[in-house]
């Protein structure tokens, strides 16, 4: 089982080409395929993450090229959590579109091939230790992401793949900007060997790479001001694909922000003033985010711009456990991150997917079209917009739900009272605006409803039901959870030194 | 890993036990009667404001407490918004928006509290902590000028909802300062006179209403705040017997006086409310001046009536009596409170006299079909007929509130966590008797003039203050260069992220 780092990157990779092929060979078996393709990965995600949890990290080399030659892949606990997140989402989003979808499919849609090929990339984000693989997979992850984003050809998608496409060519020339500045200061691309070297590096050269590197990440899980791509590509994607960039995607490039940060660029060591830069950025982007939310009219932009904000909280923590240096606070700071990473893809995953039966039975996503979906014959959609309402509060962060475990986590490891007052503003509005849908669907209906089209089957309501569940119930399992984050915070802290 | 939920309920001691047998009895009564005569739609829902009721009381550690906060706050959202129209929806929204506001106030009161102490357990709250808390308890108890959404969605939902309402919101806002005042001294005296100029301003609006359940309404308002300066009376006394300054009372007896009146007035104020919804139902409407006089077709319900007009009042020998004597006493030392309890209990006989009269006795001088308005039970037609077990439940609890009442007022101390005290002596009767005598010659002086029928048309605004008026600007202005921003394309996007890239490394490179 040693070869588990590479098979993470390999079946995913492997499945996208075999799905491709079968779209047009086969069409009719296209589903069965994604759904193995989609279990088999997620095994064998899960198996890497518990061996790493169990056994302590492991570090692969493909054809025994010692790295400043070959390529290093290596899984910690840290990396094992977001392993685990990936196993659950590639699982999740193929049930959940494999089973919202009713009636004949379409051949020639390349989703199921696109969706594989994405999440191979996101492991393959999260595995290396190889700046220069990082760049390869960043960039095969964004064109996949310009395919899901622009696949319905309509010309409001195809506006939103070129605006990401634009805005992506330019985080990965700051990415590789980045990458080459650091080649050419310390020789080496590789995460451990350049962890060891950069400390001889120049300051301004220093601090010109972390602002590369912090502005490229922050394109890609949507930081203020660059989050305005987000909203425009969500609505484009629609809620499935929606579902898997908000909640699984956008985590993998805060992974890859964290790693970098702590690992190769040894910025609590070099640069703490970087983490202030990035409390700042943190408050703007919640305010905006929720802001933005409020004084939007459509479902699916409110929902991104409300991923935007918890970007922001997880940028909290971040900035937090930075500022903290390699304590307790530090620890606890990242930790709290990471549970409010878990807890928003869970959250955002069932109000994307609870909210598609909506849209599903209204033909549209704007919210006004929604009035009175809530009381529409069929009982699944009562269930939906319940879970969608479940969802909602605990993104707001009202106990006793998971949300507000993560909610009080990232708060309580600020060091004023500033950041603990935008917290709390946020969830004002986050109440504001999704109380404000909950009284236009359960108010009167003024129109029919196709209940055929967006009924669904049995598998996307148990996925939404799954997830609505597991965010509930999370705030009383949080004492494990947090355990389990802590040791993996610690991981991130000890591998800081770079270790091969 | 500190538990973040530690989930600690039990049994509250001393006077909170009668909170706790108030807030099971009488809220379980009213969610039995929303399930025989409500929609049973909202009868779930009562249930589960009923029940974060009773958690919010059993609370052992201040994240249980916030759990029953929430529980409340969101089933209360969709108790009033029922299945009412736009004035309802706007309602809810901002009963919702409020009381999250109070509950984060809350949340950042915690957060700056484990991070000062490290730990849930609280022995003293931090005092950065203690002016959060206060003020998240200034918007749960409707402190004027914090008190609008009390006001405007009390007197909107339906007529059985409201007394529903009235016995947990503010009850366990009072109950949460009551709570807080043992740990928090620091950030409290104010509320004696906040709380007592509430009681006054509220008991002015009160004289102006001219709706039944708008009138109650305002009475809420202004009998919390004499709550909430019982409480605050009991810090300003924690503070003196700090400096210990012989002639305060005990915190205690403050903290034991205001939660007193918390139970005779839940009691009595739900009376008041099902006598109003019974009201609507006979006649119709709301409206005061256009009663038809029903002291002959409804004489059970006459006398139901005075006994809660009377308690309210604090007439001799009934609940409110006892429990604004207690309060009387521990304000003796705080003469500005006083005067101010004093005034309030003046107003507040005079409007329970123009209550009783215009409903029972007034001559109804424009017939109920004049079709000047709406307004009939705001926002939604009477309930109409009702079945003889529906209309005989109403009764049950309303003759079981009056007995609550009436039993109470003549044996306080037998509500636990009551001291024995000269409740029924001579000149604890003469005293509260005074002011009712100034309610009695105030109303043969200004009769005329409060009991001239509602102007019609404006019975209501529609516009929620300025705050709202505020806001609705604000996000007027917003929304046009956000829409610009968010319209964005590539190019400004691009240019932005270099902007910034720039910026960055500047602030970077300079930073240290």
């Amino acid at each position: 089982m040693s070869h588990l780092p590479v098979l993470v990157i390999v079946i995913p990779i492997a499945g996208g080409f075999v799905l491709s092929v079968t779209d047009l060979v086969v069409p009719g078996l296209k589903r069965g395929t994604a759904l193995v393709v989609a279990v088999a990965h997620s095994t064998v995600l899960v198996a890497a993450a518990r061996s790493a949890l169990l056994y302590g990290p492991m570090t692969y080399v493909p054809g025994s090229w010692v790295p400043p030659v070959g390529i290093a892949l290596r899984i910690d606990s840290f990396t094992a959590f977001f392993l685990m997140l990936l196993a659950v989402g590639h699982t999740l989003a193929v049930l959940f579109r494999v089973g919202s979808v009713v009636g004949p499919r379409r051949a020639g849609m390349a989703t199921a091939a696109l969706t594989a090929l994405l999440f191979g990339a996101l492991s393959g984000i999260a595995v290396t230790a190889d700046l220069f693989n990082l760049f390869v997979f960043v960039e095969l992850a964004t064109v996949c992401t310009v395919g899901l984003i622009a696949r319905k050809q309509r010309p409001v998608s195809s506006v939103a793949g070129f605006v990401y496409l634009i805005v992506a060519a330019v985080s990965g020339a700051l990415l590789l900007f980045a990458v080459l500045l650091i080649y050419n200061a310390t020789g080496t691309v590789s995460m451990a060997l350049v962890a060891q070297r950069i400390h001889q590096m120049p300051r301004d050269l220093h601090t010109v790479i972390v602002a590369a590197m912090v502005v490229s990440f922050g394109i890609k899980f949507g930081m203020v001001p660059f989050h305005l791509w987000q909203p425009r590509a969500y609505h484009a994607a629609g809620t499935t694909t929606a579902g898997v960039l908000s909640a699984f995607a956008m985590k993998v490039y805060l992974y890859a922000l964290f790693r970098l940060l702590w690992g190769p660029l040894q910025v609590p060591h070099l640069l703490p003033a970087a983490f202030g830069a990035l409390h700042v950025l943190a408050l703007i982007t919640i305010l905006v985010g929720h802001t933005m939310a409020l004084l939007e009219n459509n479902l699916i932009r409110l929902l991104a711009f409300s991923s935007v904000a918890h970007g922001g909280y997880i940028l909290l923590g971040l900035a937090a456990a930075g500022s903290a240096g390699s304590g307790p606070i530090a620890e606890a700071a990242i930790a709290a991150a990471l549970f409010h990473i878990a807890m928003h893809a869970l959250m955002k995953g069932a109000l994307l997917w609870s909210g598609h039966f909506a849209i599903a039975a209204a033909r549209s996503s704007r919210m006004m079209d929604h009035r009175g979906v809530a009381r529409g014959t069929p009982i699944t959609m009562t269930l939906m917009v319940g879970a969608f309402m479940v969802a909602a509060l605990a993104i707001a962060g009202i106990p006793p739900t998971g949300g507000f475990v993560s909610k009080w986590l990232v708060a309580l490891v600020q060091e004023s009272l500033v950041p603990v007052l935008v917290i709390a503003v946020g969830t004002v509005i986050s109440l504001g605006y999704y109380a404000r849908y909950f009284i236009i669907v359960t108010a009167r209906p003024l129109r029919d409803f196709s209940w055929e089209g967006g009924a669904g089957t049995p598998v996307a309501v148990a996925v939404v039901l799954v997830l609505a569940v597991a965010v509930a119930g999370a705030g009383f399992v949080q004492e494990p959870l947090q355990i389990l984050f802590a040791g993996m915070a610690r991981a991130l802290l000890a591998a800081g030194g770079g270790v091969l | 890993m500190k538990p973040v939920y530690p989930l600690m309920v039990g049994v509250p001691a001393g006077v909170e036990v009668a909170v706790l047998v108030v807030f099971v009895v009488l809220g379980g009564a009213l969610v039995v009667l929303q399930g025989i005569t409500g929609s049973r739609r909202l009868c779930g829902v009562a249930a589960v404001h009923w029940l974060g009721g009773m958690v919010a009381v059993m609370a052992g550690d201040l994240m249980t407490l916030l759990i029953g906060w929430e529980l409340l706050t969101f089933s209360a959202f969709i108790l009033i918004r029922g299945s009412g129209g736009r004035e309802q929806r706007g309602h809810a929204m901002r009963y919702v928006v409020t009381h999250v506001s109070a509950a984060v106030l809350y949340f950042s009161a915690l957060v700056v509290q484990v991070n000062g102490t490290g730990t849930l357990a609280v022995q003293v709250l931090v005092p950065q902590a203690q002016y959060l808390m206060a003020a998240a308890v200034l918007i749960k108890t409707a402190t004027v000028p914090l008190h609008r959404w009390l006001v405007q969605a009390y007197p909107s939902t339906p007529p059985l909802v409201t007394p529903l309402l009235s016995v947990f919101t503010t009850k366990v806002g009072v109950v949460t300062a009551a709570r807080l005042v043992r740990i928090a001294p620091g950030g409290y005296p104010v509320l004696a006179l906040v709380g007592a100029m509430t009681a006054v301003v509220a008991v002015i609006f009160a004289l102006q209403q001219h709706y039944a359940r708008r009138l109650l309404a305002w009475h809420i308002v202004s009998q919390v705040g004499y709550m909430t300066a019982g409480i605050g009376l009991a810090a300003v006394a924690a503070q003196a017997a700090v400096a210990s300054l012989a002639a305060a009372p005990a915190p205690a007896e403050a903290v034991t006086a205001g939660l007193f009146h918390l139970v005779t007035h839940t009691v009595y104020k739900a009376l008041l409310l099902l006598v109003a919804a019974e009201v609507v139902r006979h006649v119709g409407h709301e409206a005061l001046t256009r009663m038809e006089g029903l002291r002959f077709r409804r004489p059970v319900l006459l006398v139901c009536a005075i006994v809660g007009a009377l308690s309210i009042s604090g007439f001799p020998f009934t609940s409110g009596h006892a429990s604004k004597y207690l309060l009387k006493g521990v304000s003796a030392s705080f003469p500005a409170v006083n005067m101010l309890l004093l005034v309030a209990s003046v107003g507040t006989g005079l409007s329970f006299i123009k209550f009783i009269y215009l409903i029972f006795f007034g001559a109804g001088e424009a017939g109920r079909d004049d079709g000047v308005s709406g307004t009939e039970v705001e926002g939604r037609p009477a309930g109409g007929t009702r079945s003889g077990l529906q209309a005989g439940a109403v009764m049950a609890v309303i003759l079981m509130a009056t007995a609550a009442t009436v039993l109470m007022g003549f044996f306080p101390a037998a509500v636990p966590g009551v001291p024995a005290a000269g409740y029924h002596s001579l000149s604890a009767s003469l005293g509260a008797l005074a002011p009712l005598a100034g309610s009695v010659v105030l109303w043969v002086l200004v009769r005329r003039v409060l009991t001239r029928p509602a102007p019609s048309g404006v019975h209501h605004s529609r516009n929620g203050g300025p705050a709202m008026f505020l806001a609705a600007r604000c996000a007027a202005a917003l929304r046009m260069p956000v829409h610009a921003i968010r319209d964005a394309g590539p190019q400004i996007q691009v240019f932005m992220i270099l902007a910034v890239f720039g910026v960055l490394v500047f602030v970077l490179l300079h930073a240290g």
